[in-house]
């Protein structure tokens, strides 16, 4: 719930800020409508410390949507982006016991771009994360008095920042971007690198 | 349009905070020095009718009783370590007999708190936690097990390092390999520390936290502590080793090896009512069935005597001789009419034969080891011996059979003696050992 309310809030504030900002520079009313808007489709990775030895790199995939509005400068807009991860699923356990673990995110993010040499940006946003668990016994263990299976709702805010270079003027560009969690639950993993495909129309 | 701006700024404010309070609700934690309930894998031994079966494994909330600190995984007597590398310059079956471990750290578990109990996120964590909780009611249950007291137990036996998954180095020459071990867990004798490894593909259960191996491994910490009266010695090459008895060397007879795992074998069936210690885990092959002592096929003479380069009838070493040794103490357990089922019956069971062998190192060790036939002389310079010899490992078995039935209550000599002949025949208790039988 608290999710739902900040979201609606964000995207409130954001657009009496663009009214605001647009207003202030003699603009008219339909100035709150974005500028432009843009989808994204990407691939991630993030460190993970699995096993005991291993480090690995867990794989994700994105798909986003963001609107974009003049910040009253040339070559600076807000974006207020949404976006969709999914995680692929953690190596299995050599053994025939094993926990599966799937997880997904949304995330809200508001944030600033400029785009006066190559596509540059920040942003700062909320990231819901749903994992769910599951106790894999193939069949061995007999009676399971606890649920194999529980999922869980985890929050956390974050930091992105981008950087990228235009393939073809607004319309296609292909940008790098690294997210950084700010969370104390060492379950949360804090870091995750992107690359990210634009289309703006 | 500065009033809109006043009420953006608002707005947002009213947002962070709300972030900021949805980011620091607190996820459930243990109140400090709460009992400690995980979610763990172990068996459910009132599933077992037949100890030669394997048992049923249940998930379920298990509550630690010497677990103190979560995070660390340790209590007043036991602590997990996790990593690290182990060094081992020599083995006989799953006990490490010379190695060193250095390195490790603190676990590093994944887990949820939900309604108190921890549930784990992750299945080395369930391992980490599976496993801890059997050696937590281990420890619990020493008195039972052993007749003495938790105190006095680990007053001399000291707190233990449980080393989960530590990578192994050998050492080759000048070159140092790492390699990580699957499939296994094993006890370091004389350092007190049991080691699970990673587990296999093959496996079902895995062995690192199977409470039948995990209570082996734990079976081989009560025989050091009964009949290597918590001093397990190595063989020196530096000294003359002359006489019955010097450093090592009931540590490195094959007979005595075997003995050892086959006590182990049996304190895993008292600890879980299933004498099919390995099918759990390994699955149906003719090596986990050689272990499953309620159903043997051969005895001492027939695994001695059919030897080329392995024994045709049993594969396993000095555990054939161990398998034995754990179906006679069956026999005897049957013939007083005890049940396998009765966790009661089974650990007064295994409290008179720890006693047994705490007065039977007593015997062996005495005058000098009067009572031990000479040793090989390849066993002075410390070379071990990893086959079979029917007749100086029937010598060393006949003199420990003599020295158990001496020390059994006269009431019970009768049934011992007909179980060890039974399985042992005259190769494994030869008549001249056997004058203490009625």
């Amino acid at each position: 719930m608290k999710f739902r309310i900040s979201h609606v809030g964000i995207f409130i504030s954001f657009l009496l800020l663009a009214f605001s900002d647009h207003a202030d520079a003699g603009g008219v009313g339909n100035s709150l409508l974005p500028k432009r808007f843009s989808a994204a489709v990407g691939y991630g990775v993030r460190p993970r410390d699995f096993f005991a030895q291993e480090r690995f790199y867990q794989e994700s995939w994105l798909l986003a949507g963001a609107a974009h509005w003049s910040c009253g400068f040339a070559f600076c807009e807000f974006i207020a982006r949404t976006a969709l991860r999914g995680f692929a699923g953690l190596p299995e356990s050599q053994g025939q016991i094993d926990i599966a673990t799937t997880e997904s995110n949304v995330s809200g993010e508001l944030g600033i771009e400029s785009t006066a040499f190559v596509p540059v940006g920040v942003s700062l946003g909320l990231v819901r994360s749903k994992s769910e668990r599951t106790l894999k016994t193939g069949g061995l263990v007999a009676d399971q008095s606890s649920a194999p299976r529980w999922s869980e709702i985890t929050y956390a805010t974050s930091l992105r920042s981008w950087i990228g270079v235009t393939l073809f003027p607004d319309q296609l560009s292909l940008q790098l971007a690294m997210a950084h969690l700010f969370a104390a639950d060492k379950l949360v993993d804090k870091d995750i690198y992107s690359t990210e495909l634009r289309y703006e129309f | 349009m500065k009033n809109l701006k006043k009420f953006a700024f608002i707005i947002l404010s009213l947002v962070v905070l709300e972030i900021v309070m949805a980011c620091s609700k607190a996820a459930e934690t243990l109140t400090s020095g709460a009992t400690i309930t995980a979610d763990v894998l172990t068996i459910d031994s009132a599933s077992l009718t037949d100890p030669s079966t394997e048992p049923k494994f249940i998930y379920g909330p298990q509550t630690f009783s010497g677990l103190k600190d979560l995070e660390a995984l340790s209590g007043s007597l036991f602590s997990m370590v996790q990593g690290g590398d182990l060094e081992i310059k020599s083995v006989a079956g799953s006990v490490i007999t010379n190695g060193l471990f250095t390195g490790g750290a603190t676990p590093r578990l994944e887990y949820r708190i939900r309604d108190g109990v921890i549930k784990a996120a992750s299945p080395r964590t369930l391992a980490m936690l599976s496993s801890m909780y059997q050696f937590d009611s281990l420890v619990a249950q020493i008195e039972v097990l052993t007749g003495e007291k938790q105190t006095d137990f680990f007053k001399s036996f000291g707190s233990f390092q449980v080393l989960f998954q530590p990578s192994i180095q050998v050492k080759d020459q000048d070159e140092v390999l790492r390699k990580y071990e699957n499939a296994n867990a094993a006890f370091i004798a004389g350092a007190k520390q049991f080691a699970l490894f990673q587990s296999g593909r093959n496996e079902k259960i895995p062995m690192n936290f199977n409470p039948q191996i995990i209570s082996h491994e734990f079976g081989h910490a009560i025989f050091e502590s009964a009949f290597f009266r918590n001093k397990y010695e190595r063989c020196q090459t530096d000294r003359e080793n002359s006489g019955n008895i010097f450093n090592g060397r009931l540590e490195s007879e094959f007979a005595i090896r075997g003995l050892n795992e086959g006590f182990s074998d049996f304190v895993s069936f008292v600890w879980t009512g299933s004498s099919h210690i390995l099918q759990s885990s390994l699955g149906s092959t003719r090596a986990t069935s050689e272990r499953n002592f309620s159903k043997m096929s051969f005895d001492f003479s027939a695994y001695s005597e059919s030897f080329d380069s392995v024994s045709t009838v049993c594969e396993g070493r000095f555990y054939c001789i161990g398998s034995l040794w754990a179906a006679a103490l069956m026999d005897v357990f049957k013939a007083r009419g005890l049940s396998a089922g009765n966790k009661e019956q089974r650990d007064l069971f295994l409290r008179e034969i720890v006693k047994n062998l705490g007065s039977v190192s007593d015997t062996l060790r005495a005058n000098e080891g009067l009572a031990l036939p000479e040793p090989e002389t390849n066993l002075r310079i410390c070379n071990v011996r990893d086959v079979v010899s029917p007749l100086t490992d029937g010598d060393v078995l006949g003199a420990f059979f003599k020295a158990w039935i001496d020390s059994t209550a006269p009431s019970s000599r009768a049934e011992y003696c007909k179980a060890i002949k039974a399985r042992f025949g005259t190769t494994g208790f030869p008549v001249s050992y056997q004058r203490s039988c009625p």
